[in-house]
């Protein structure tokens, strides 16, 4: 009796993998076209849905698709897989792969050394090689152009700043906040929260309402998952105004977004495939912001007075032109 | 600094808060005291308000209506109760190594159905949410109004719902049989209760409590929904149940002392107390293991974790 | 805590301990796992087959992706037996996530402060990972047998504060200057070799095999094991014969622990050589699910690692292939479980039987 049923596994077991295999014959490879387009394969942490970071890095994925470009993504890559998705994507004959984070540093600089004649590229860190070309916000920028729209927004004279989990990028951006405010008023009380999660939107939520019951009535968001939150409470605590982040945040709550800042991951994708088309991509660490274009404001939600908008868009020209001392990297 | 303290302990707000954070987290845990109660540990809860939350989120999204979101919530909560159910009640299978499997599925399976309901390139849509309910009269109260009676309609409810339990189970015909199937469900038998029976309700209702739970979370706090959304409330749920002693009011208040603590944390950040966040993050479950340190043990069910069957020696 | 033991007893009958449960059953939990999957594949619009079969190639489809599987599965093995231990002393260590953490931690201490030649670097830092599991796994160890705590919900709690103090360190103390929140890599010295050239395939396969071989030593060949599966099967006989239960509980538990830590540490040493917030993508956990389809046994743990390390490897190729996001493998591994639970209890037990109605 056993016997049978160790055979009649056995056979199963078989027919799947046989099964299987048939199924993976079935597309045959086509045939090479004259100029291969790139194929461009995009790794993110979290998901691509999630109103910042990473929905940013997929929104420049899919201007590449619109222009004709072979695209794939992964979301939710765990730290330990990052290493054999990129390979993965390599075999499968992707040709440019991009890493959204500075958590990618360490697999791409060791596939890059791999696949020399593959084009890695990472946003938000700072790993380098021949083949491997990293961009990253200047630090700061952002948050110091937010700082100054704020300083002109609060009544209490109370500031907040929401974010997820602190990393290079929001932290920097948190202090360049804290720093226009306080050049702006110095008096000014600036608070900030993390919520240690990337996925918790609730403790978002209720995290900014906490800052809101203290007193905040300008909240800066930064953290994806923790916008949605954040932008949430301000909507329903009604006069309570959030500057947005990573892309345009307005249609969550019109009433509530005074601007967002914009991260051109599109462009900087759109720009990097043309250089590797013209075969002028290079290795190395670039830093972008105002000037380049990388960085941008979106439009001004109805609550913000000339004077603000003058202001922030004074700030942008003095970014550009270099004339702001922002606070180092810690 | 001593000012701040005060501030923050005085003010309604953290009450307010402790009480919208508790909800569904005492959800999730009454449904899962009563099957534990019949003998059904449940350690799916998680998994079960990750279901429910997404449903509610997906219905109320494409109908229009939160209610309906609701609604279909509970459905799936039932469905996922009955499921879980079959495989250890009926099967008499491994109830904490099910659970997990059942978590392991859950987060897998929501992952699935949002991205193939809603979608890729429209972000977070937002779906209409469950109204705040002012109660007519109280709310209008000086300071405890606005605190107490202005809430969604599941703060209200959980408490109620709190109450009637403890009725039911020491009160009912219906509760003694749920602590005599935990207890001792032979003897229960030979009494006529149909021990099956009782647990496969405990667990179906455990499920749509649980459910109920995610859908506060996702459309009545919110309105929307992420893989993961609940971030680990059902394990707290579950360990509410243990620390409460297994009892309604046990649960009720150590779930109460997981959103106080959790509220609290938020506001300690809020005021801009010099604390690395990741420890405040954490204070919740510190707290709990202190308060469990000084409680002391707390006895289950004797049958806790036991499968049954009927009619067998 | 006597009526406390025996009812683990049942309890844990129905998950097959103890008794000689048919091999093929994790090969029917699998296959049915994945018909039941393949429905769901196809209400989420994706064709079953084709995910199937984008799923088998990318796991196993070239040297490269065999090599691949093997190195996931490498910290399932080591944690799945960390599980095996605890499960067959009746002791339900759901904190392997944590006390992976710990080990990876004590491991990136030892890797990056200590600097030693190679060859005596590498085996100390792995055993500084099983003594950071060790140390965390202790506490709800003493907390059981001491104070008759439930260990489901304390070590789920240590999970969340392990975490924490990771984040915490490589925030704050340990983090590498300049840029990231990531701590240093550690030393050269420290790694584990590549055994296949060209692959990223590590020396951790060999201590994850070897640490097979010993529990399995520890389990069936050693006076300890055999009081360990004792209290496991029947606490109060194994009292009743003179054997410390709580001795041996907390013995269990620390085991288990150390080589959770292990898990950790050869990660580290092996794939990921500096700790990151987001360590591990949840190993403590697939490895309940391991232990459990390779019947709590180190060879069975082995095989069924393999099979969660290859789901792994192969899932972002389905991704590819029909549009289903990974996490579809998480419906197959959770299938999986429910299905191997439900097998083996109905083993233990037959099929259930409608209660026969007196009168």
């Amino acid at each position: 009796m056993k016997r049978i049923w160790t055979l009649i596994s056995a056979v199963a077991l078989l027919s799947l993998i046989v099964s299987a295999c048939g199924g993976g014959a079935a597309p045959a490879p086509t045939e090479a076209p004259a100029a291969p387009k790139l194929k461009i394969a995009m790794l993110t942490s979290g998901s691509v849905t999630d109103e910042g970071w990473n929905q940013t890095a997929y929104d420049g994925l899919l201007a590449l698709k619109a222009e004709g470009y072979e695209v794939a993504n992964t979301e939710n890559v765990a730290q330990a897989d990052q290493a054999s998705i990129i390979e993965n994507y390599v075999n499968q004959g992707f040709t440019v792969i991009v890493g959204h984070g500075f958590e990618y540093g360490d697999a791409l600089t060791a596939s890059a050394t791999a696949h020399p004649d593959v084009h890695f590229i990472q946003i938000g860190g700072i790993a380098t090689g021949d083949n491997l070309a990293s961009y990253v916000f200047k630090s700061g920028e952002g948050g110091y152009v937010a700082g100054v729209l704020a300083s002109y927004l609060s009544k209490s004279g109370k500031w907040g700043f929401v974010g997820a989990v602190e990393i290079p990028t929001i932290k920097a951006d948190q202090l360049a906040y804290e720093m226009a405010l306080q050049q702006a008023n110095p008096d000014a009380s600036v608070v900030a929260a993390y919520t240690g999660s990337w996925v918790d939107i609730p403790k978002a939520k209720e995290a900014a309402l906490a800052q809101i019951s203290a007193g905040v009535d300008v909240i800066l968001a930064n953290g994806d998952n923790a916008n949605v939150g954040a932008i949430q409470a301000a909507k329903e605590k009604g006069d309570v105004i959030v500057i947005g982040w990573t892309r345009d945040q307005s249609h969550l709550a019109p009433d509530n977004v005074a601007l967002s800042i914009v991260q051109r991951v599109d462009v900087i994708l759109m720009n990097a495939v043309a250089d590797i088309e013209a075969g002028k991509f290079k290795g190395g660490n670039y830093e972008l912001g105002f000037k380049e274009g990388i960085e941008d404001i979106s439009k001004f939600g109805p609550m913000v007075p000339e004077e603000a908008q003058a202001a922030v868009k004074q700030a942008v020209e003095d970014l550009k032109a270099n004339k702001i001392a922002l606070p180092p990297v810690q | 600094m001593l000012e701040t303290l005060q501030q923050l302990l005085w003010s309604g707000d953290l009450i307010y808060a402790t009480l919208r954070l508790t909800t569904p987290l005492l959800f999730a845990a009454l449904g899962g005291l009563m099957c534990e109660r019949a003998g059904v540990l449940n350690i799916g809860l998680e998994g079960m308000m990750l279901g429910g939350a997404l449903t509610a989120y997906v219905v109320a999204l494409r109908m229009g209506n939160p209610w309906l979101g609701i609604l279909a919530a509970l459905f799936v909560g039932a469905i996922t109760g009955l499921l879980f159910a079959v495989v250890v009640v009926t099967f008499r299978a491994n109830q904490i190594v099910s659970a997990v499997g059942m978590n392991i599925l859950m987060l897998g399976l929501t992952g699935v159905a949002l991205r193939a309901a809603v979608g890729l390139s429209i972000g977070q849509s937002p779906a209409p949410t469950i109204p705040i309910w002012e109660i007519p009269g109280l709310a209008g109260l000086p300071l405890i109004g606005p605190v107490l009676f202005a809430h969604l309609p599941f703060v209200y409810l959980v408490f109620v719902l709190a109450g009637a339990m403890a009725f039911i189970f020491y009160r009912t015909t219906w509760g003694l049989a749920i602590r005599a199937v935990g207890e001792n469900p032979r003897a229960a038998e030979t009494v006529g209760i149909d021990v099956i029976r009782v647990r496969y309700a405990t667990v179906v209702w455990s499920g749509i409590f649980a459910a109920v739970g995610g859908a506060i979370l996702s459309i009545g706090y919110l309105n929307t929904f992420q893989e993961g959304l609940t971030a680990g409330r059902g394990f707290i749920a579950f360990s509410a149940i243990i620390f409460g002693r297994y009892t309604p009011l046990g649960t009720l208040l150590a779930s109460l002392l997981f959103g106080f603590t959790d509220a609290l944390q938020l506001r300690i950040q809020a005021f801009g107390v010099q604390i690395p966040y990741q420890f405040l993050v954490v204070l919740p479950y510190i707290v709990t293991l202190l308060a469990l340190f000084v409680a002391g043990r707390s006895k289950g069910p004797a049958a806790s974790g036991l499968p049954y069957a009927p009619g067998e020696e | 805590m006597k009526s406390g033991l025996s009812k683990r007893l049942e309890g844990l009958r129905s998950i097959g301990l103890g008794q000689a449960l048919s091999w093929t059953l994790p090969i029917w939990a699998v296959l049915i796992a994945f018909l039941v999957g393949s429905v769901i594949i196809a209400g989420a619009g994706a064709n079953p087959i084709q995910a199937y079969a984008a799923l088998f190639r990318g796991a196993v489809g070239n040297g490269g992706l065999v090599a691949t599987t093997l190195v996931k599965s490498i910290p399932l093995m080591l944690a799945g037996l960390s599980v095996v231990l605890a499960y067959r002393a009746s002791v339900f260590n759901i904190g392997g996530e944590g006390q992976i953490y710990m080990g990876a931690l004590f491991a990136v201490w030892g890797g990056t402060l200590l600097h030693l030649p190679a060859g005596v670097h590498l085996p100390i830092v792995l055993a500084l990972g099983m003594v950071g599991g060790f140390l965390w796994s202790a506490i709800p160890g003493y907390l059981k047998a001491a104070r008759g705590f439930n260990e489901v919900i304390v070590t789920i709690f240590m999970n969340y504060i392990a975490v924490a103090i990771v984040s915490y360190l490589v925030h704050g103390p340990m983090r590498e200057s300049g840029w990231n929140y990531q701590s240093r890599a550690v030393d050269e010295s420290a790694r584990l070799p590549i055994i296949l050239p060209g692959t990223s395939l590590h020396l951790g396969l060999v201590v994850a095999l070897a640490a097979a071989v010993l529990a399995h030593i520890l389990l069936f060949h050693t006076t300890l094991g055999y009081r360990l599966r004792m209290v496991g099967f029947n606490a109060e006989a194994a009292r009743y014969a003179g054997v410390k239960v709580t001795l041996i509980t907390v013995l269990a538990m620390a085991l288990s622990g150390a080589l959770a830590g292990l898990a950790g540490a050869v990660e580290i040493a092996g794939v990921q050589f500096r700790l990151l917030e987001g360590f591990s993508p949840g190993w403590g956990f697939d490895a309940i699910a391991v232990a459990l389809v390779g019947q709590l046994h180190p060879a069975g743990v082995l095989l069924a690692a393999l099979f969660f390390g290859a789901l792994r490897t192969g899932a972002n190729s389905m991704q590819t292939a029909v549009g289903l996001p990974m996490v579809v493998v998480q419906v197959i591994q959770g299938l999986t479980v429910l299905f191997m639970m439900i097998g083996a209890a109905v083993q233990h037990y037959g099929l259930w039987r409608p209660a026969r109605r007196e009168k």
